[in-house]
Parts: structure tokens; C-alpha cells; sequence
């Protein structure tokens, strides 16, 4: 399925010339978790269909998450209707609470706070409406754990492996994270985080072909793609992959909320932008081999600098 | 310059616990809605004064899913006025802002028993905690004191709402708390402490001494640490503009005196939000942000409570 | 998972050591050491305290006791989970485990779980519920209490 997403959309995340693993939040300037685009009807069909059919792979939550579950269904549906009020609509009488989904012409009643009135537990309810990942981070003495999620776009890792681990743990394969104290300072950076004061973060990789699922569980139906990558095909078979990160702090569980959309451009369109291709080009050239390592672009990386070359050269 | 998003409330009960004590409720203004909170948040309130804005952190007394704001407020004269303007100025209908709940007190998750010490109005955070437990089923105590039955606020709601949980102690009716039921709380015990800052470090270093482990000891203060004595100093920004900071202000007040537009939030040394970076100078750092390494580099500041160690700091701020 | 040595940690109130006949053996140095303080302590023999007994003897305890277990490895989770259960926090004991463990590898395919014992360390095993070649790494979970194995890149 194609889900290449329109350039104007495209959320460029490069700010300088050169790439580290750092804490690169900012203020969230519009306070909403969720955003949404031109490929929202076909993503909410892919995501339903991997939701059928792989539950345990795409939704997790431990049993005491049940009240935060609740309070991030409000708190989305107070940002789709605050946000896109023709598109969302909710009528609350008491209790009693219906959505209306225009886009997917779909209306939901349910007993807010009654898990039996949903067929699915609060959080995976919410999530068949938005194209973001959500993932919620509980704060217990100290340390924030991951206890429940519904992931079905993840960039190469297991929701049912880091189930109900804590921050540390489910970021240590990534190189130097450890090493540069960089585990620390992100922690204390979350945990500090309040409620009223969200942040946003933009996270990227390529990748060979666009699927939006790659997922641990997948890796053998798609990794392989990576060595048919050439200068040739490059510009139409590689895409660059973004997610948006957002982080709210939920002060009735207080925890953490991050929201994550993943938009995916050919890098053909990516490098129709002549400032986007000069900078990416430096960026590529002189990443560390360790970084291109876990993002997983190693396999391929000198066939795309042999395209970005060429792009950059014919302008 | 705030980063943090707030909300319009209006007073819409005021009702007089004791005698130097008010507890006001706060309703959302028409358009806007109180989220909730967990047990032991507080809230930030800006009240406009007409003659700039106050600003005061309490804890919030009610529990979290209820549709309205409960602050307890104890007059201190001896205050920079705060309480006294919540006191003797604040009606009903008038209007305020504040911040969204924040929570540097939350309960243990882990805890298999909670154990509340309370000094006075440090009462207040374990009101919507003990509420929360009694909601969870989850096993809970309270040692509170005061000097009298009389000065003591929520007393008879207390009595009558947890008699088996309760234990008070009054300082001048020669009933004093002690030490002494620190050595019987059951292995997974988890103590809060709350009251003025002796009285906090009192029982944090007996519970210590006792070998309960750091993890299972919580506090709140709800002031900076007051100094035993602060001393005026100089700092000098990037633009070479000197700035006199008085004894009995704030280098961030001192900054915001000036007309400097720099970023703060929390004023307690916790939040991180006004952090300076020092170019030179020595630091003495008052804050819960950083941790030791960062404190004995001298390179940045929080300058809602740190002060200068040395006679001046350059700081680095564009102004 | 689980110290090989254990620590003495001073001042605290009391300490409760836990363990089987060649547990008890590593504790000993620590035993020697409170007794040298003339602190207080219990001891406690998993062989002759059945799980009832063992439970109410941990959970009569007060704050400020610390804990050693030293277990071979087949009881070494039922008791910590016991200890944890109870209140034994990170901070208030250590466990130790001895003899021959088994870890979990948990397959990133299928999430299957392959037994390997950890004495035959290997880099690569086969799934054996999906046949998939597995890379074994060193990310672990706790809840799953497995160690992740990759596809392996061919």
C-alpha cells in the first residue's frame, strides 16, 4: 500500500548540518496529540486490518492502566473535536458519551469510564480513530514503564517484547545512548515533564520500499528489500520515514503520553526540495557508522549517497 | 514568558476550616474544563493584584474526578503576602488563573502500606491521597500534629472520615509525636512527610537511621529552603548590564524587577524551566533539578532560588 | 541477574538471610560481618521452611530489615517474586542464585519461547516453535523474563 504522503505535509526533521542521538523536544506550539492528513482513511483501514489480525503484536496494557486508558480516550477525543470540529464530534450526557467520526462516517456510544461498553479496552478503542501509534508510559516510584500500547507502524521493534519495561531498558540497544548519559538526562527530562506544557520530537530512518508496518515481528518478509536497493532505484523505492513524536504528561494517571505519527516520502520527493537534499546529503555522509547501523540504513546507504549525489549535481 | 498553558477559574465557595485557615473551591470559567489529578498534586494561582502578579503554589484537598478545585490556605503573616491577600481580598465570583495539576508527590505504586506524617497545614497533600487510597482499597495511616485540637485543620472531618487510620497528636496537650512508630511499620511500608522544613528533616533522618531505604522515604516541601541568611550580589549578563540582587529577593525576581523576559514556571528549584547558563563565578545552588555534578560545575543556575557564592556571576542571557 | 558475591550493607536494623545449604555457604562472609557489628539477625533455610512458613516469617518483618537470598536457581524467582510481593524492595535485599539456569529466548517472530540452558551459550538457536534462526541478543525483559533472539540476516 502506498501511504507516501504529499511533500506539504512532510515534517522535515533536520535542524543543522550534522545528526546525534540527543533530546531534541521543543514546546508543542498547538497543543493537540493528534494530527490529521490526506492518508487518514487508507491508514485507519491498514491499521484496523493489522489490529484484527495481530493483536498481540499491535495492543498491550497491563490491568492497572485502566483509569489512564480512560483519560487519554478524553483527552484525544477533546483534541479531534477541538481541532477538526467538522471532521469530530462528541455529545456527552453525563456518563453517556457519543463520537461521531465523519470521515469514516461511524458514530460510538459508550458509557465513559465502563470498559463493557466498548468492544475493546479504552486505549485500543481510541486508537482505530487517529493514524498515531499511542503509546502510554506510567510513571511508578520513580520511573516511567511502559504498560500499555497500540502500535501498529513501529520502525523495527516488538511491542509484545517491551511490554511493561522501564525507559532504560527499552532504549538500550540503541548505540552510545547508555555511554553519552543520554538514558539519564532524557529521563529526567520525562519525568520532569508537566501536565499543561506538552513536547514534540521528530525521529527518522529509511527505509527500502514504504511500508508503514515494520514491525520485529515482519522483519524477514521486509528487511531483505534492503539489499535490492541501487542508485537507480533509489529515488522511487526508498522512502524517508518520520514520526512525530508528542509527549503529554496525563495529570489524572501521571503519566506519559506519547503520540506518534509516521509519515513516509519518496526520497524522489524528498530531494525535489534542493535545500532539503544539500543538508540531507551532508547529514548521510558523515553519520557514524553505529547510528546507521541501528537505524538500519547501512545495508543501503552508499547506493542512496550515489542518488543524492547525482540529484544534488543535476541541479 | 510562560511555556505552561493555563486555566481561567472562578471562586465559587469560600468556607472558614479554623481561624487561620480558608478552604476555597475553584470552578472552571464558561469554556474551560478542570482536568483531573492524582492524590498529592498541587496547583500553581496567578492572581492579578492590579499591582503585578501573585503567584502561590497549594495542594489540591478534593480528589481527582471531581468537577471543581479544593485549596486549603493558612494565613502566615510573616508571608510576602500571599495568604494574606487570599485572606482578607478574595469573595466569591472573583476570578483567577491557574496552572494545570502538577504531582511531585505522588504515592508509591509499589507501596504495600502508606504511612502519612503530617505538621500542621502539610495536612493538605495527604487529603486527596488518603481519598485516592480509600478508592483503591489500598491500606493506609495518618500520625498528625499541631499544637492544639483548635489549630488543627480537618480535624473533625478526619476523625469521622478515617477513625481507624487516624492518630493525632496535640504539642501542648502533652501528647507529642515521636520517632518511636517509625520502628513499627511492616516491611514495604512507604512514609510521606509533610509539615515545616524541621519537622521534615527530623523525621526523614530518623526514618534513615532506621535503615529505611531512600525509595521508600517521600517529602514535600512546599516553600524553597529558606536560607539561614542570604546575602546581596551582582550579576553582570552578556550585554555587560549589572544587576543588584537584594538579600531578601530572588535572583529571578531581580531579573524580572529589571524587565528581563526570561522563562519560569515552577519558582521551587524542581520544574528546570528558568535554568541560566553561568559563564563565570561560583554558584550555591538551592535547587532539586540538578544533580551533583552539574551542581559543582558552576555552569548553570536556577535562578528562582540559587544565589551566587562568589560576590558576582556573569550569566548568559541576551537581553 | 542476581549478584554473584553478596555485599554487606551496614546500618541497617536487622538482617534476614535466606537461603539453601550451599546458599547459606556464600552468605556466610555477610553473617560474619554483622555478627562483627553485633547487629541483629535471623536466618532462615528454604529446605526446612516450606513456603507458608517462609512467607509469614518475611512478612512479620519491620522496616529497616534487610534481606539476602542465596538459592539455586530453580527457586531463585518463586522467592523473589515471594519477597517483592511482600515488600522487599530493590533497596532492602539481594538475591543470589547458584547451580545450573535456564534462560527463555523469546522468538521476534512468533513470540514463542525457546529453553536454553545458559551453560551452553550459543549466538545462534532455532525457534522451536517457528523454526526461524534467532540471533540471541542481550535485551531482556522482565516481565517476559526472556532474552530477545533477531532474525538472523541472510
Amino acid at each position: 500500500m502506498n501511504t507516501a504522503a504529499d511533500i506539504k505535509e512532510f515534517p522535515y526533521p533536520f535542524k543543522g548540518e550534522v545528526y546525534r542521538y540527543s533530546n531534541n523536544s521543543i514546546p508543542l506550539e498547538t497543543p493537540s496529540s493528534i494530527t490529521v492528513t490526506s492518508t487518514y482513511k487508507e491508514e485507519m483501514i491498514l491499521k484496523r486490518k493489522l489490529l484484527e489480525n495481530h493483536p498481540e503484536r499491535c495492543f498491550h496494557s497491563l490491568p492497572h492502566t485502566q483509569l489512564a486508558q480512560w483519560e487519554i480516550v478524553s483527552t484525544i477525543i477533546n483534541h479531534l473535536t477541538a481541532y477538526n470540529p467538522k471532521l469530530f464530534s462528541l455529545e456527552k450526557q453525563n456518563r453517556k458519551w457519543t463520537l461521531h467520526n465523519k470521515l469514516l462516517n461511524e458514530t460510538h456510544h459508550f458509557i465513559y469510564g465502563d470498559e463493557s461498553s466498548l468492544p475493546w479496552q479504552p486505549l485500543d478503542f481510541i486508537g482505530r480513530h487517529v493514524q498515531e501509534d499511542l503509546i502510554f508510559m506510567m510513571q511508578r516510584d520513580g520511573d516511567l514503564y511502559m504498560d500499555a500500547g497500540q502500535l501498529c507502524f513501529p520502525a523495527n521493534w516488538s511491542l509484545a517484547f517491551n511490554a511493561g519495561m522501564n525507559f532504560k531498558q527499552i532504549h538500550r540497544p540503541i548505540p552510545g545512548f547508555k555511554e553519552e548519559g543520554l538514558d539519564d538526562r532524557i529521563l529526567t527530562f520525562l519525568l520532569k515533564m508537566e501536565a499543561g506544557a506538552p513536547w514534540v520530537r521528530r525521529n527518522w530512518s529509511l527505509m527500502a520500499g514504504n511500508r508503514l508496518d515494520t514491525s520485529l515481528e515482519t522483519f524477514d518478509q521486509w528487511g531483505g528489500d534492503r539489499r535490492k536497493v541501487t542508485k537507480d532505484n533509489a529515488g522511487e523505492f526508498v522512502h524517508f520515514r518520520v514520526e512525530v513524536q508528542k509527549l503529554f504528561r496525563m495529570p489524572g494517571s501521571n503519566g506519559v503520553l506519547f503520540t506518534i505519527h509516521t509519515h513516509l516520502l519518496s526520497l524522489e520527493k524528498f530531494a525535489s526540495n534542493p535545500n532539503w537534499l544539500k543538508q540531507f546529503f551532508h547529514i548521510l555522509k558523515e553519520l557514524p557508522d553505529s547510528v546507521a547501523e541501528y537505524k538500519g540504513i547501512s545495508m543501503f546507504k552508499e547506493p542512496v549517497l550515489d542518488y543524492l549525489r547525482r540529484q544534488d549535481e543535476g541541479k | 514568558m510562560k511555556i505552561h498553558q493555563e486555566i481561567p477559574v472562578k471562586v465559587v465557595e469560600i468556607k472558614q476550616e479554623i481561624s487561620d485557615v480558608k478552604v476555597f473551591t475553584l470552578a472552571p470559567e464558561d469554556g474551560a474544563f478542570l482536568p483531573l489529578f492524582s492524590g498529592g498534586s498541587h496547583i500553581i494561582t496567578y492572581i492579578d493584584t492590579g499591582d503585578g502578579v501573585l503567584s502561590r503554589s497549594y495542594s489540591l484537598t478534593n480528589h481527582g474526578s471531581d468537577q471543581v478545585y479544593r485549596i486549603a490556605v493558612r494565613q502566615n503573616d510573616n508571608s510576602k503576602g500571599g495568604s494574606v491577600y487570599w485572606h482578607n481580598r478574595i469573595k466569591i465570583g472573583d476570578s483567577l488563573r491557574i496552572s494545570y495539576p502538577r504531582n511531585y508527590f505522588p504515592l508509591s505504586f509499589k507501596a504495600g502500606h502508606h504511612v502519612f506524617y503530617a505538621g500542621g497545614i502539610g495536612i493538605t497533600p495527604f487529603l486527596s491521597m488518603m481519598e485516592e487510597l480509600t478508592r483503591r482499597g489500598a491500606g493506609f495511616e495518618l500520625h498528625y500534629t499541631s499544637k492544639t485540637r483548635k489549630s488543627c485543620p480537618f480535624y473533625s472531618y478526619l476523625k469521622e472520615k478515617y477513625p481507624h487510620q487516624s492518630s493525632f497528636y496535640f504539642s501542648r496537650e502533652k501528647n507529642r509525636l515521636t520517632d518511636a512508630s517509625l520502628l513499627q511499620h511492616p516491611i514495604g511500608t512507604h512514609v510521606y512527610f509533610c509539615g515545616p522544613q524541621s519537622f521534615i528533616e527530623y523525621f526523614t533522618q530518623r526514618a534513615e537511621t532506621y535503615g529505611y531505604p531512600p525509595g521508600s522515604i517521600h517529602f514535600e516541601r512546599f516553600t524553597a529552603p529558606q536560607l539561614k541568611e542570604a546575602h546581596p550580589f551582582e550579576v553582570a549578563l552578556d550585554s555587560g548590564r549589572i544587576i543588584s540582587v537584594r538579600k531578601d529577593q530572588t535572583l529571578l525576581d531581580a531579573l524580572l524587577e529589571e524587565g528581563i523576559q526570561t522563562p519560569y514556571s515552577c519558582r521551587t528549584g524542581r520544574c528546570g524551566t528558568c535554568e541560566l547558563n553561568v559563564i563565570q563565578g561560583e554558584v550555591e545552588h538551592f535547587d532539586m533539578f540538578y544533580n551533583k555534578e552539574q551542581k559543582s560545575s558552576h555552569r548553570v543556575i536556577l535562578p528562582c532560588v540559587s544565589r551566587a557564592a562568589s560576590e558576582k556571576l556573569i550569566l548568559e542571557l541576551n537581553t | 541477574m542476581g549478584k554473584s558475591t553478596p555485599v554487606f550493607l551496614p546500618g541497617k536494623r536487622k538482617y534476614l538471610f535466606c537461603g539453601d545449604k550451599e546458599g547459606m555457604s556464600y552468605l556466610e562472609p555477610v553473617i560474619l560481618a554483622v555478627k562483627a557489628q553485633n547487629g541483629e539477625f535471623e536466618t532462615g533455610f528454604v529446605e526446612i521452611k516450606k513456603s507458608p512458613e517462609l512467607e509469614m516469617w518475611l512478612r512479620s518483618q519491620k522496616m529497616g530489615s534487610y534481606l539476602y537470598v542465596s538459592v539455586c536457581w530453580d527457586r531463585y524467582k518463586e522467592i523473589k517474586a515471594l519477597a517483592e510481593s511482600i515488600g522487599f524492595t530493590e533497596e532492602e535485599a539481594q538475591f543470589m542464585g547458584h547451580g545450573e539456569k535456564i534462560v527463555n529466548i523469546f522468538c521476534s517472530r512468533c513470540h514463542g519461547m525457546t529453553r536454553i540452558r545458559e551453560s551452553e551459550s550459543t549466538l545462534e538457536l532455532k525457534c522451536t516453535h517457528c523454526k526461524l534462526i534467532l540471533v540471541i541478543s542481550d535485551h531482556y525483559s522482565l516481565l517476559r523474563d526472556a532474552y530477545l533472539g533477531y532474525a538472523a540476516k541472510r
